[in-house]
């Protein structure tokens, strides 16, 4: 079964503020979950200020079709495709989709280091990609 | 009387009950049949005339038979079965017959013929029932009662045939007929018949045993009657699915399920119908992709289609539901949003189509990034005809096309006029190309110091009659994208070449050529023509371009550059610091010279960074050994600033607008009469 995964940023189009979006955003990482587990998708959601950063990997069909309705979805805004390559295994094979989000109750550090991935989507794909793991390990070992 | 008299006396009522019963009902099916029978032609036909038959028949066989059983005749009784059966036959073929007449275009053969045997056999198997009514008595009928049912059997029939030959949806008032005629014959027949018991046998009461074989009927019957509604309703079900189909298929576009041309023609001729009478207003977007050919040339068309379904998708999640989206072309899309009344309301829609087409497409591994461009016309502020919206919101598409793509625009009067104007405005330029109805103008270049003429920069004149002047900034950009600017370029460089031989011989002559015409291999060819046609010495024409020309296919550039400067022409680089300079293009392009652009110039002397700028180029020239021109002196500060900065030349309105070269021989006596002096 070929693999593949995109990574893709967009900007957060919810109207609401604080708590009221927050809860939203939960909402929203909860369905994907559940949409995700039924198309043999894995990956991780980040959201930090009003960021999105989203890793999808699965196969080349369901993921095309679920990047597809993430286009149509008027949730968010400004989406821009960062990076698609074919590849032999997953990065977040335990996750149908982790969601790491940085809110008013999330620690300043968690915050800082959500920010830097980011701030490195912009620059290196690839190492945003393994500071998104290195996080979810983390946070594994802390759960 | 006597019928009325044998219905309620001789009858066991509930039997007669069951017997009404299965002829309304037989009956409504049969004419139900029979009207499907009718309308169909060829080989169906005959096939429905079956089932029809068969219906009708067992209904009315069945009818009979129940009503026969419920007979209280006081004697004993047997059926003989195979006239029974032969009788039920009897209907069946007689029905199926007459039924076969009844459909043939003749309408009096059809009534008369066709209604009477179906009478008539509803008549004989009433009779043939009653001779398998073998009764243990002495039988007597009575002729006027028989001819009379006769009478009224084939009567009725031809009265529902001639109804149902006037194809009429009613189903109603043909069935009443059809029962009458059953329920006619069968009393009036039996009021014919007298059994008078034989004395000495035993009156039979066998009135449960009946009723068990009555009930068997009528289930029976029943079930084929079913059977015949049943195979009508199928097949009604089916032509409908199929029709709906059709008209699914003739409305809609196969790739994407959208509405197609068709429907929304149809729609829009209606939401304007609709406009004048309610006052329900609507908008109108029409919606063009950016960049799709690209797509189907590169990636072919299967990927193509399939971005195509996509964009179908978004733009359906884009509009609201109710909202019509249809595909009219290729890659034209177009939305009528109804009810929508004000233009902030239009734009909001407009722009999440923007931005939903503008977000990429994955297709089969490849990435595709389109946008969309779309043009807003609001009904009726825009206009209340189809046509018209059309053409308003097409306007918009195009402007919104023409300002960068990947946006909408909202429809102005404003913009017909341009647009009108701008469509005039190509075909007087077409025809001012035939007929050469350009002039050039010359602006005098001076040298900065001593102001001694050095030359003239050929400018385009265009006066357009009935139009007057028309300015090279608006009718160039017209030129070039109808693909005159290499022709309109050509005339400028033999008129600028012509009329400089009529120059005193140390004046040169600068021509603007433009990034189109440098593309253009045949360009040294054109300039080698127009020196020798003229007899200008080469090292008298000097070519003006742009930074913007080098940009492009820069060895191409490169190389037409060099086979000019082979010709002893000379380069000059214009309107410099303002594009993409590069000082590499300095270096690796034969440039002789650097045009100072006007902008510079303007805010000279006073502020300071124009006034660095300046300084920098002039020096730049000075050490690249190149010479200098400022472009656009208009006041006396500017020039003197100029001259002081090391600038070698200078051009502008102070020294001298663009005039035609007669004017400009007499300036040359003038100041040649001035320095004399």
């Amino acid at each position: 079964m070929s693999l593949i995964r995109l990574l893709y940023v967009s900007r957060c189009a919810l109207g609401v503020e604080g708590p009221a979006r927050d809860a939203k955003v939960r909402e929203i990482a909860a369905q994907s979950v559940r949409r995700n587990v039924a198309a043999q998708l894995s990956g991780s959601l980040v959201y930090i200020k009003d960021s999105f950063v989203q890793v999808l990997e699965g196969p080349a069909a369901a993921v095309e079709r679920t990047f597809e309705a993430i286009c149509c979805d008027f949730r968010h805004e400004d989406v821009k495709l960062i990076d698609l390559v074919p590849v032999k295994e997953r990065v977040f094979p335990d996750w149908s989709m982790a969601f790491l989000g940085g809110d008013d109750q999330t620690s300043l550090a968690i915050r800082d280091d959500l920010e830097e991935v980011r701030f490195l989507v912009g620059i290196n794909a690839r190492e945003a990609l393994s500071l998104m793991r290195r996080l979810l390990e983390v946070d594994r070992i802390a759960a | 009387m006597r019928v009325l008299n044998c219905l309620i006396q001789d009858h066991d009522w509930r039997l007669v009950l069951l017997a009404a019963l299965m002829c309304c009902a037989g009956s409504i099916v049969s004419v139900t049949l029979f009207q499907r029978t009718m309308r169909e032609s060829g080989v169906s036909r005959f096939h429905w005339c079956f089932l029809s038959a068969v219906t009708a028949g067992a209904a009315t066989w069945a009818t009979h038979f129940i009503a026969m059983l419920g007979y209280r005749i006081g004697v004993p009784v047997e059926l003989d079965g195979s006239l029974t059966i032969a009788s039920a036959l009897i209907a069946v073929g007689g029905i199926g017959t007459g039924l076969l007449i009844a459909s043939t275009r003749s309408r009096s053969l059809a009534t008369v013929v066709g209604g009477g045997l179906i009478g008539l056999s509803i008549a004989a198997m009433h009779y043939v029932g009653m001779f398998a009514y073998q009764v243990d008595g002495v039988v007597q009928w009575l002729p006027g009662y028989v001819i009379a049912s006769l009478f009224v059997a084939a009567g009725l029939a031809m009265v529902m045939v001639r109804r149902l030959c006037l194809r009429l949806e009613n189903r109603l008032v043909p069935s009443l007929i059809l029962v009458a005629a059953i329920v006619g014959l069968h009393f009036t027949g039996m009021a014919g018949f007298t059994v008078t018991p034989i004395p000495g046998v035993a009156a039979g009461v066998q009135s449960d045993a009946f009723l068990a074989v009555a009930l068997a009927i009528a289930l029976v019957a029943l079930l084929i009657v079913g059977t015949g509604i049943s195979t009508y309703l199928v097949e009604s079900r089916a032509q409908n699915e199929s029709q709906d189909q059709l008209k699914h298929i003739a409305m809609h576009d196969t790739l994407t399920g959208l509405s197609n041309r068709h429907a929304f023609s149809h729609t829009l001729e209606s939401e304007c119908g609709k406009l004048s009478r309610y006052g329900r207003p609507f908008a109108l977007l029409m919606v063009d992709l950016d960049r799709f050919k690209p797509i189907n040339d590169t990636l072919g068309h299967p990927i193509g289609d399939l971005v195509l379904q996509k964009v179908a998708g978004r733009l359906r999640r884009a509009v609201r539901s109710g909202d019509l989206v249809a595909r009219i072309g290729g890659d034209e899309f177009a939305i009528i949003a109804f009810g929508v009344s004000d233009a902030s309301q239009a734009g909001k829609l407009a722009a999440r189509v923007v931005e939903i087409l503008s977000r990429p497409f994955i297709v089969a591994g490849n990435v595709a990034e389109l946008g969309g461009s779309v043009g807003v016309a609001l009904a009726p502020d825009h206009g209340g005809e189809t046509e018209q919206l059309v053409q308003h919101a097409d306007v918009a598409l195009y402007s919104a096309k023409r300002a960068g793509k990947n946006r909408y625009c909202l429809f102005e009067t404003a913009m017909m006029e341009a647009m009108q104007r701008r469509r005039y405005l190509e075909i007087d330029l077409r025809r001012a190309c035939m007929r050469d109805e350009f002039t050039v103008a010359y602006q005098p270049i001076i040298e900065s110091v001593g102001g001694a003429v050095k030359g003239a920069e050929a400018l385009l004149r265009w006066n357009c009659p009935g139009r007057g002047d028309v300015s090279p900034a608006e009718f160039i950009p017209i030129a070039e994208d109808l693909g005159l600017v290499s022709r309109i370029g050509a005339s400028v460089l033999r008129q600028a070449c012509m009329d400089a031989t009529t120059w005193p011989s140390h004046l040169d002559v600068a021509v603007n050529v433009s990034p189109v015409q440098l593309l253009d291999p045949r360009l040294p060819h054109i300039v080698a023509q127009a020196l020798q046609d003229s007899g200008l010495d080469s090292g008298r024409l000097e070519l003006e371009i742009t930074e913007t020309a080098l940009l492009g296919d820069d060895e191409a550039a490169l190389r037409t550059l060099t086979q000019l400067r082979d010709l002893g022409v000379r380069i000059s680089l214009d309107d410099f610091g303002t594009g993409y300079s590069s000082l590499s293009y300095l270096h690796r392009f034969p440039i002789s010279r650097i045009k100072i652009d006007r902008s510079f110039v303007q805010k000279l002397p006073e502020d300071p960074g124009s006034a660095s700028i300046v300084r920098a180029i002039a020096q730049l020239g000075e050490s690249l050994d190149m010479n200098v021109t400022a472009e656009g002196i208009e006041t006396a500060e500017q020039l003197s600033f100029i001259t002081q900065h090391g600038c070698d030349h200078v051009q502008g309105f102070l020294i001298s607008r663009p005039i035609t070269t007669s004017d400009f021989l007499t300036l040359l006596r003038d100041r040649a009469g001035l320095i004399a002096a």
